[in-house]
């Protein structure tokens, strides 16, 4: 997942009645008419919504028949929070590096650097 | 209850609560990969300011990540997040520090991916803030003097 994608998914989910979107399509595959019903929105409203919803992968339309439907994107979510997971855990490990660094006073390095003086002059 | 739930990662530190505290705050420009993560790129610099993480770009802009709602050294510290969003969009992180003997152990939370079940609730929230809940106080107050 690049960079540019995260942000159109996480710019997705910061949007509460989106949330509530995806909430209500656990329940499985839904009309739009019935999420419109159970929104706090007009229709046009929850139209943007579910494109920026589509756009950003997280749900997928599909025409059953006459019936217009729209239904999680079957890894949409489980991809945001994977790339979560990673980025945090690289974030984290850089952190971790630097406080070790810190946390044993640079010691180490100044260590080394008698020992590459040492050798130099030997 | 959330459709993505809340991320929680940990990381053994060798480094004592106080000073793993410290580098993730004060320290976090010596740190952070802004290569990787951040607005203006590789050249930029980041730094908690005035109870805000601000990234700073080498021409001069600037970009809020976040803004601190606990600020507990060397215990706690959580703020918002929004980098390269509004914070209308924002989420939540929380880092606490542990001291495991002469280590630390941190733990990160990322929340705020919340659902409101309750749709009165969602429809105030989506008016962003208490102005229509505090008019439909008063009608309904209006209503039960009349009558």
């Amino acid at each position: 997942m690049s960079d540019q994608s995260a942000e159109a998914v996480f710019d997705a989910l910061g949007e509460p009645v989106r949330r509530r979107i995806l909430e209500l399509l656990q329940d499985g595959p839904t009309p739009v008419g019935r999420l419109a019903e159970r929104l706090p929105v007009g229709r046009p409203a929850v139209s943007k919504h579910l494109r920026v919803l589509s756009d950003a992968g997280l749900i997928a339309h599909r025409s059953v028949g006459t019936r217009n439907l729209y239904a999680l994107a079957p890894d949409g979510l489980a991809v945001a929070q994977q790339w979560l997971v990673r980025t945090w855990d690289s974030v984290l490990a850089a952190y971790a590096a630097r406080a070790a660094d810190v946390g044993r006073g640079g010691a180490a390095r100044q260590g080394a650097q008698k020992r590459q003086a040492g050798q130099a002059s030997a | 209850m959330s459709v993505v739930p809340p991320v929680h990662r940990e990381v053994l530190v060798d480094a004592d609560q106080a000073t793993a505290f410290e580098v993730f705050t004060s320290q976090i420009g010596m740190w952070w990969p802004l290569g990787e993560h951040s607005v203006y790129g590789a050249e930029a610099s980041v730094a908690f300011v005035d109870g805000n993480i601000v990234e700073r770009s080498a021409e001069g802009d600037s970009s809020l990540w976040g803004t601190v709602l606990v600020w507990e050294p060397p215990r706690a510290v959580a703020f918002t997040w929004h980098p390269g969003g509004t914070p209308d969009r924002a989420s939540r992180v929380e880092v606490t520090f542990k001291a495991a003997g002469p280590k630390s152990l941190v733990a990160l939370t990322h929340t705020g991916w919340e659902v409101f079940d309750d749709p009165a609730s969602a429809r105030a929230e989506y008016d962003h803030g208490w102005v229509g809940v505090l008019d439909r106080y008063r009608e309904r107050a209006g209503l039960q003097e009349v009558a």
